[in-house]
Protein backbone atom coordinates (compact mmCIF):
# COMPACT_ATOMS: atom_id res chain seq x y z
CA UNK A 1 0.00 0.00 0.00
CA UNK A 2 2.85 2.34 0.78
CA UNK A 3 4.30 1.77 -2.68
CA UNK A 4 0.84 2.28 -4.13
CA UNK A 5 0.60 5.60 -2.30
CA UNK A 6 3.84 6.57 -3.99
CA UNK A 7 2.30 5.87 -7.38
CA UNK A 8 4.01 2.54 -8.16
CA UNK A 9 1.64 1.01 -10.66
CA UNK A 10 2.92 -2.55 -10.41
CA UNK A 11 2.58 -2.65 -6.63
CA UNK A 12 -0.85 -1.09 -6.84
CA UNK A 13 -2.01 -3.66 -9.40
CA UNK A 14 -0.78 -6.49 -7.17
CA UNK A 15 -2.55 -4.96 -4.19
CA UNK A 16 -5.85 -4.57 -6.05
CA UNK A 17 -5.73 -8.19 -7.20
CA UNK A 18 -5.16 -9.29 -3.61
CA UNK A 19 -7.97 -7.05 -2.40
CA UNK A 20 -10.30 -8.49 -5.05
CA UNK A 21 -9.84 -11.94 -3.55
CA UNK A 22 -10.11 -10.60 0.00
CA UNK A 23 -13.35 -8.75 -0.79
CA UNK A 24 -14.88 -11.79 -2.49
CA UNK A 25 -14.02 -13.88 0.51
CA UNK A 26 -15.42 -11.24 2.86
CA UNK A 27 -18.73 -11.00 0.99
CA UNK A 28 -19.06 -14.77 0.87
CA UNK A 29 -18.43 -15.01 4.60
CA UNK A 30 -21.07 -12.36 5.26
CA UNK A 31 -23.85 -13.74 3.07
CA UNK A 32 -22.88 -17.39 3.40
CA UNK A 33 -23.35 -18.16 -0.27
CA UNK A 34 -22.41 -17.03 -3.75
CA UNK A 35 -24.46 -14.01 -4.81
CA UNK A 36 -24.75 -12.55 -8.30
CA UNK A 37 -23.80 -9.07 -7.13
CA UNK A 38 -20.49 -10.10 -5.61
CA UNK A 39 -18.53 -8.42 -8.38
CA UNK A 40 -20.47 -5.20 -7.82
CA UNK A 41 -19.35 -5.25 -4.19
CA UNK A 42 -15.76 -5.99 -5.20
CA UNK A 43 -15.73 -3.25 -7.79
CA UNK A 44 -17.19 -0.66 -5.43
CA UNK A 45 -14.73 -1.64 -2.72
CA UNK A 46 -11.77 -1.26 -5.07
CA UNK A 47 -12.95 2.17 -6.19
CA UNK A 48 -13.50 3.23 -2.57
CA UNK A 49 -10.01 1.98 -1.65
CA UNK A 50 -8.66 4.00 -4.56
CA UNK A 51 -10.36 7.20 -3.39
CA UNK A 52 -9.34 6.63 0.23
CA UNK A 53 -5.78 5.42 -0.33
CA UNK A 54 -4.31 8.69 0.97
CA UNK A 55 -5.97 8.05 4.36
CA UNK A 56 -3.99 4.88 5.05
CA UNK A 57 -1.48 5.50 7.82
CA UNK A 58 1.53 3.17 7.77
CA UNK A 59 1.74 3.35 11.57
CA UNK A 60 -1.54 1.51 11.76
CA UNK A 61 -2.41 -2.00 10.53
CA UNK A 62 -3.80 -2.34 7.04
CA UNK A 63 -6.58 -4.84 7.76
CA UNK A 64 -8.87 -2.61 9.91
CA UNK A 65 -8.52 0.17 7.35
CA UNK A 66 -9.36 -2.09 4.41
CA UNK A 67 -12.17 -4.03 6.09
CA UNK A 68 -13.84 -0.81 7.28
CA UNK A 69 -14.10 0.18 3.62
CA UNK A 70 -15.12 -3.30 2.48
CA UNK A 71 -17.81 -3.53 5.16
CA UNK A 72 -19.15 -0.08 4.26
CA UNK A 73 -19.38 -0.87 0.55
CA UNK A 74 -20.80 -4.34 1.24
CA UNK A 75 -23.61 -2.89 3.37
CA UNK A 76 -24.40 -0.29 0.70
CA UNK A 77 -24.49 -2.80 -2.13
CA UNK A 78 -26.53 -5.24 -0.05
CA UNK A 79 -29.10 -2.56 0.81
CA UNK A 80 -29.31 -1.49 -2.83
CA UNK A 81 -29.83 -5.05 -4.00
CA UNK A 82 -32.52 -5.61 -1.37
CA UNK A 83 -34.23 -2.38 -2.42
CA UNK A 84 -34.17 -3.37 -6.07
CA UNK A 85 -35.52 -6.83 -5.22
CA UNK A 86 -38.30 -5.33 -3.10
CA UNK A 87 -39.42 -2.86 -5.74
CA UNK A 88 -38.97 -4.84 -8.86
CA UNK A 89 -37.25 -7.74 -10.35
CA UNK A 90 -37.12 -6.41 -13.90
CA UNK A 91 -35.56 -9.55 -15.29
CA UNK A 92 -38.52 -11.53 -14.06
CA UNK A 93 -41.03 -9.19 -15.69
CA UNK A 94 -39.78 -8.92 -19.22
CA UNK A 95 -39.45 -12.60 -19.99
CA UNK A 96 -43.04 -13.02 -18.89
CA UNK A 97 -44.05 -10.27 -21.29
CA UNK A 98 -42.03 -11.62 -24.13
CA UNK A 99 -42.57 -15.32 -23.71
CA UNK A 100 -45.52 -16.60 -25.69
CA UNK A 101 -45.17 -19.97 -24.09
CA UNK A 102 -45.93 -18.81 -20.60
CA UNK A 103 -49.56 -19.44 -19.70
CA UNK A 104 -50.05 -16.21 -17.81
CA UNK A 105 -48.64 -14.05 -20.58
CA UNK A 106 -49.75 -15.89 -23.64
CA UNK A 107 -52.46 -13.25 -23.99
CA UNK A 108 -49.82 -10.60 -24.58
CA UNK A 109 -49.57 -9.71 -28.21
CA UNK A 110 -46.00 -8.80 -29.20
CA UNK A 111 -47.36 -6.07 -31.47
CA UNK A 112 -48.99 -4.57 -28.41
CA UNK A 113 -45.67 -4.81 -26.62
CA UNK A 114 -43.99 -2.92 -29.45
CA UNK A 115 -46.73 -0.28 -29.37
CA UNK A 116 -46.40 0.05 -25.61
CA UNK A 117 -42.63 0.37 -25.99
CA UNK A 118 -43.08 3.13 -28.53
CA UNK A 119 -45.26 5.06 -26.13
CA UNK A 120 -42.60 5.14 -23.41
CA UNK A 121 -40.67 8.34 -22.84
CA UNK A 122 -37.50 8.29 -25.01
CA UNK A 123 -35.05 7.63 -22.19
CA UNK A 124 -37.14 4.85 -20.66
CA UNK A 125 -37.60 3.26 -24.09
CA UNK A 126 -33.90 3.50 -24.85
CA UNK A 127 -32.94 1.82 -21.57
CA UNK A 128 -35.57 -0.91 -21.74
CA UNK A 129 -34.63 -1.73 -25.35
CA UNK A 130 -30.94 -1.64 -24.54
CA UNK A 131 -31.32 -4.08 -21.66
CA UNK A 132 -33.87 -6.43 -23.13
CA UNK A 133 -33.42 -6.28 -26.88
CA UNK A 134 -29.77 -5.43 -27.34
CA UNK A 135 -28.58 -7.27 -24.22
CA UNK A 136 -26.41 -4.38 -23.04
CA UNK A 137 -25.23 -4.37 -19.44
CA UNK A 138 -26.45 -1.70 -17.05
CA UNK A 139 -22.87 -0.55 -16.62
CA UNK A 140 -22.43 0.01 -20.36
CA UNK A 141 -25.76 1.81 -20.63
CA UNK A 142 -24.87 4.04 -17.70
CA UNK A 143 -21.55 4.92 -19.32
CA UNK A 144 -23.12 5.54 -22.73
CA UNK A 145 -25.98 7.70 -21.42
CA UNK A 146 -23.86 9.42 -18.78
CA UNK A 147 -26.07 8.17 -15.96
CA UNK A 148 -25.38 6.33 -12.74
CA UNK A 149 -26.10 2.61 -12.63
CA UNK A 150 -28.77 3.24 -10.02
CA UNK A 151 -30.49 5.78 -12.29
CA UNK A 152 -30.46 3.29 -15.14
CA UNK A 153 -32.04 0.64 -12.90
CA UNK A 154 -34.67 3.06 -11.62
CA UNK A 155 -35.51 4.27 -15.14
CA UNK A 156 -35.74 0.67 -16.32
CA UNK A 157 -38.03 -0.13 -13.41
CA UNK A 158 -40.31 2.77 -14.34
CA UNK A 159 -40.35 1.59 -17.92
CA UNK A 160 -41.34 -1.95 -16.92
CA UNK A 161 -44.05 -0.60 -14.65
CA UNK A 162 -45.47 1.58 -17.43
CA UNK A 163 -45.38 -1.37 -19.83
CA UNK A 164 -47.30 -3.57 -17.45
CA UNK A 165 -49.89 -0.86 -16.95
CA UNK A 166 -50.24 -0.23 -20.70
CA UNK A 167 -50.52 -3.93 -21.45
CA UNK A 168 -52.89 -4.57 -18.60
CA UNK A 169 -50.84 -7.56 -17.53
CA UNK A 170 -51.28 -8.71 -14.02
CA UNK A 171 -47.82 -9.93 -13.25
CA UNK A 172 -46.75 -11.17 -9.92
CA UNK A 173 -43.54 -9.46 -8.78
CA UNK A 174 -40.99 -11.80 -7.42
CA UNK B 1 -32.62 -7.99 -15.38
CA UNK B 2 -29.48 -9.33 -16.90
CA UNK B 3 -26.80 -9.57 -14.29
CA UNK B 4 -24.22 -6.86 -14.66
CA UNK B 5 -20.83 -8.25 -15.29
CA UNK B 6 -18.36 -5.65 -14.12
CA UNK B 7 -15.13 -6.16 -15.89
CA UNK B 8 -12.88 -6.29 -12.87
CA UNK B 9 -9.58 -6.52 -14.75
CA UNK B 10 -10.60 -3.44 -16.72
CA UNK B 11 -11.51 -1.60 -13.51
CA UNK B 12 -8.21 -2.57 -11.91
CA UNK B 13 -6.36 -1.42 -15.00
CA UNK B 14 -8.16 1.93 -14.92
CA UNK B 15 -7.48 2.40 -11.22
CA UNK B 16 -3.81 1.51 -11.67
CA UNK B 17 -3.47 3.94 -14.57
CA UNK B 18 -4.87 6.74 -12.42
CA UNK B 19 -2.77 5.88 -9.37
CA UNK B 20 -0.85 9.09 -9.07
CA UNK B 21 1.28 9.52 -5.94
CA UNK B 22 -0.74 10.75 -3.00
CA UNK B 23 0.29 12.60 0.12
CA UNK B 24 -0.76 10.55 3.13
CA UNK B 25 -3.28 12.32 5.29
CA UNK B 26 -2.00 13.64 8.63
CA UNK B 27 -3.09 11.85 11.78
CA UNK B 28 -6.46 12.85 13.29
CA UNK B 29 -4.69 14.50 16.25
CA UNK B 30 -2.60 16.69 13.93
CA UNK B 31 -5.64 17.64 11.89
CA UNK B 32 -7.56 18.36 15.08
CA UNK B 33 -4.78 20.70 16.24
CA UNK B 34 -4.79 22.50 12.88
CA UNK B 35 -8.56 22.92 13.02
CA UNK B 36 -8.44 24.07 16.64
CA UNK B 37 -5.94 26.80 15.82
CA UNK B 38 -7.86 27.93 12.74
CA UNK B 39 -11.26 27.85 14.39
CA UNK B 40 -10.02 29.68 17.49
CA UNK B 41 -8.70 32.46 15.28
CA UNK B 42 -11.93 32.58 13.28
CA UNK B 43 -14.10 32.56 16.40
CA UNK B 44 -12.03 35.35 17.96
CA UNK B 45 -12.46 37.47 14.84
CA UNK B 46 -16.22 36.78 14.83
CA UNK B 47 -16.56 37.68 18.52
CA UNK B 48 -14.52 40.85 18.02
CA UNK B 49 -16.75 41.87 15.11
CA UNK B 50 -19.97 41.02 16.95
CA UNK B 51 -18.86 42.91 20.07
CA UNK B 52 -17.32 41.48 23.23
CA UNK B 53 -19.42 41.97 26.36
CA UNK B 54 -18.15 44.81 28.53
CA UNK B 55 -17.64 42.74 31.69
CA UNK B 56 -15.67 39.93 30.06
CA UNK B 57 -12.61 40.42 32.27
CA UNK B 58 -14.70 40.08 35.43
CA UNK B 59 -16.58 37.09 34.01
CA UNK B 60 -13.33 35.20 33.50
CA UNK B 61 -13.14 34.98 37.30
CA UNK B 62 -16.81 34.03 37.62
CA UNK B 63 -17.29 30.32 38.38
CA UNK B 64 -20.66 30.10 36.62
CA UNK B 65 -19.23 31.63 33.43
CA UNK B 66 -16.14 29.41 33.55
CA UNK B 67 -18.24 26.27 34.17
CA UNK B 68 -20.41 26.96 31.12
CA UNK B 69 -17.39 27.79 28.98
CA UNK B 70 -15.65 24.60 30.10
CA UNK B 71 -18.70 22.49 29.28
CA UNK B 72 -19.00 23.92 25.76
CA UNK B 73 -15.25 23.64 25.21
CA UNK B 74 -15.41 19.98 26.21
CA UNK B 75 -18.13 19.45 23.59
CA UNK B 76 -16.03 21.20 20.94
CA UNK B 77 -12.99 19.03 21.61
CA UNK B 78 -14.86 15.73 22.03
CA UNK B 79 -17.05 16.21 18.95
CA UNK B 80 -14.14 17.33 16.77
CA UNK B 81 -11.98 14.38 17.87
CA UNK B 82 -14.75 11.92 17.01
CA UNK B 83 -15.44 13.62 13.67
CA UNK B 84 -11.76 13.42 12.66
CA UNK B 85 -11.48 9.81 13.82
CA UNK B 86 -14.62 8.86 11.87
CA UNK B 87 -13.21 10.45 8.74
CA UNK B 88 -10.47 7.82 8.51
CA UNK B 89 -11.55 4.25 7.67
CA UNK B 90 -10.88 1.84 10.51
CA UNK B 91 -9.52 4.50 12.88
CA UNK B 92 -12.45 4.20 15.28
CA UNK B 93 -11.38 1.50 17.75
CA UNK B 94 -14.67 1.43 19.63
CA UNK B 95 -18.08 2.88 18.97
CA UNK B 96 -18.10 4.00 22.58
CA UNK B 97 -16.02 7.05 21.63
CA UNK B 98 -19.16 8.44 20.04
CA UNK B 99 -20.66 8.69 23.50
CA UNK B 100 -18.04 11.23 24.61
CA UNK B 101 -19.49 14.31 22.89
CA UNK B 102 -22.99 13.24 23.90
CA UNK B 103 -21.83 12.92 27.51
CA UNK B 104 -20.32 16.41 27.31
CA UNK B 105 -23.68 17.70 26.00
CA UNK B 106 -25.38 16.00 28.91
CA UNK B 107 -23.03 17.71 31.37
CA UNK B 108 -23.88 21.10 29.83
CA UNK B 109 -27.62 20.34 30.03
CA UNK B 110 -27.38 19.09 33.62
CA UNK B 111 -25.40 22.19 34.57
CA UNK B 112 -28.12 24.46 33.19
CA UNK B 113 -31.14 22.46 34.36
CA UNK B 114 -29.59 21.97 37.80
CA UNK B 115 -29.05 25.70 38.19
CA UNK B 116 -32.62 26.44 37.08
CA UNK B 117 -34.03 23.84 39.47
CA UNK B 118 -31.99 25.27 42.33
CA UNK B 119 -33.60 28.66 41.82
CA UNK B 120 -37.27 27.60 41.92
CA UNK B 121 -39.79 25.80 39.76
CA UNK B 122 -38.06 25.06 36.43
CA UNK B 123 -41.26 25.38 34.40
CA UNK B 124 -42.08 28.80 35.81
CA UNK B 125 -38.54 30.00 35.24
CA UNK B 126 -38.53 28.75 31.66
CA UNK B 127 -41.91 30.35 30.91
CA UNK B 128 -40.53 33.71 32.01
CA UNK B 129 -37.64 33.61 29.55
CA UNK B 130 -37.98 36.29 26.90
CA UNK B 131 -37.22 35.28 23.30
CA UNK B 132 -33.66 35.98 22.16
CA UNK B 133 -33.35 34.81 18.56
CA UNK B 134 -30.34 37.10 18.23
CA UNK B 135 -28.40 34.58 20.34
CA UNK B 136 -29.18 31.87 17.77
CA UNK B 137 -27.88 34.13 15.02
CA UNK B 138 -24.82 34.85 17.14
CA UNK B 139 -24.11 31.14 17.55
CA UNK B 140 -24.61 30.44 13.85
CA UNK B 141 -22.49 33.43 12.78
CA UNK B 142 -19.62 32.33 15.01
CA UNK B 143 -19.95 28.67 14.02
CA UNK B 144 -20.13 29.22 10.28
CA UNK B 145 -16.45 29.57 9.34
CA UNK B 146 -15.08 26.99 11.80
CA UNK B 147 -17.80 24.64 10.55
CA UNK B 148 -16.96 25.22 6.88
CA UNK B 149 -13.27 24.63 7.66
CA UNK B 150 -14.09 21.42 9.48
CA UNK B 151 -16.30 20.10 6.69
CA UNK B 152 -13.57 20.83 4.15
CA UNK B 153 -10.98 19.03 6.28
CA UNK B 154 -13.26 16.03 6.74
CA UNK B 155 -13.97 15.82 3.03
CA UNK B 156 -10.22 15.71 2.44
CA UNK B 157 -10.29 12.40 4.29
CA UNK B 158 -12.72 9.56 3.56
CA UNK B 159 -15.63 9.54 6.01
CA UNK B 160 -17.53 6.29 5.57
CA UNK B 161 -20.34 7.11 7.98
CA UNK B 162 -21.36 10.45 6.60
CA UNK B 163 -24.35 11.08 8.88
CA UNK B 164 -22.43 10.47 12.10
CA UNK B 165 -19.45 12.48 10.86
CA UNK B 166 -21.64 15.38 9.79
CA UNK B 167 -23.50 15.30 13.10
CA UNK B 168 -20.32 15.51 15.14
CA UNK B 169 -18.85 18.15 12.83
CA UNK B 170 -22.03 20.18 13.27
CA UNK B 171 -21.93 19.73 17.03
CA UNK B 172 -18.27 20.77 17.25
CA UNK B 173 -18.84 23.89 15.13
CA UNK B 174 -22.03 24.91 16.90
CA UNK B 175 -20.37 24.44 20.26
CA UNK B 176 -17.64 26.81 19.04
CA UNK B 177 -20.49 29.19 18.22
CA UNK B 178 -22.02 28.76 21.67
CA UNK B 179 -18.66 29.34 23.31
CA UNK B 180 -18.13 32.49 21.29
CA UNK B 181 -21.67 33.67 22.00
CA UNK B 182 -20.95 33.47 25.70
CA UNK B 183 -18.37 36.24 25.24
CA UNK B 184 -20.91 38.43 23.43
CA UNK B 185 -24.27 37.73 25.12
CA UNK B 186 -24.42 39.38 28.55
CA UNK B 187 -27.42 37.37 29.73
CA UNK B 188 -26.06 34.76 32.14
CA UNK B 189 -29.39 33.30 33.26
CA UNK B 190 -29.39 29.52 33.12
CA UNK B 191 -32.88 29.42 31.62
CA UNK B 192 -31.83 31.79 28.85
CA UNK B 193 -28.81 29.61 28.10
CA UNK B 194 -30.90 26.45 28.11
CA UNK B 195 -33.51 27.79 25.67
CA UNK B 196 -31.44 30.12 23.48
CA UNK B 197 -27.96 28.59 23.54
CA UNK B 198 -28.20 24.89 24.38
CA UNK B 199 -31.45 24.05 22.53
CA UNK B 200 -30.41 25.73 19.24
CA UNK B 201 -27.09 23.88 19.33
CA UNK B 202 -28.88 20.56 19.72
CA UNK B 203 -31.51 21.30 17.07
CA UNK B 204 -29.02 22.66 14.54
CA UNK B 205 -26.76 19.68 15.14
CA UNK B 206 -29.60 17.39 14.16
CA UNK B 207 -30.20 19.59 11.11
CA UNK B 208 -26.52 19.38 10.17
CA UNK B 209 -26.95 15.68 9.53
CA UNK B 210 -28.88 16.78 6.45
CA UNK B 211 -25.61 17.92 4.87
CA UNK B 212 -24.12 14.46 5.35
CA UNK B 213 -24.44 13.42 1.69
CA UNK B 214 -21.93 16.13 0.75
CA UNK B 215 -19.43 14.56 3.14
CA UNK B 216 -19.70 11.25 1.36
CA UNK B 217 -18.42 12.64 -1.91
CA UNK B 218 -14.66 12.61 -2.09
CA UNK B 219 -13.26 16.12 -2.18
CA UNK B 220 -9.99 14.95 -3.67
CA UNK B 221 -11.33 13.67 -6.93
CA UNK B 222 -8.80 11.56 -8.69
CA UNK B 223 -8.67 11.19 -12.45
CA UNK B 224 -10.69 8.00 -12.13
CA UNK B 225 -14.08 8.44 -10.64
CA UNK B 226 -17.24 6.49 -10.85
Amino acid sequence: MLRAQQGEEEAYAELLVLLTAATRSYVRSRVGRLVPWIDDAVQETLVAVHHARHTFDDRRPFAPWFYAIARNRFVDVLRREQRVRQHESPGSVWPELASATDDRTSRVDMDAVQQALASLPPRQREIVEAIKLRDESVRDIAARLDMTMTSVKVTAHRGYRTLRRLLGVDLREE
Amino acid sequence: MKSERPDLPLTIARLVRSATPVTPLARPSVRLARWAITSTALALVSVAILGVRSDVAAQMMNGWFVARATATLAIVVAAAIVAFVLSVPGAERSRLVRALPLAACLVWAVLLVGTIAANGSPLEVLLQVTPHPSCVLLIVATALLPGATLVRMLRDAAPLQAAWTAGFAGLASLAVGALGAQFVCSNDAAAHHLLWHFAPVVLLTVASIAVSPSLGRPHRQGPYST
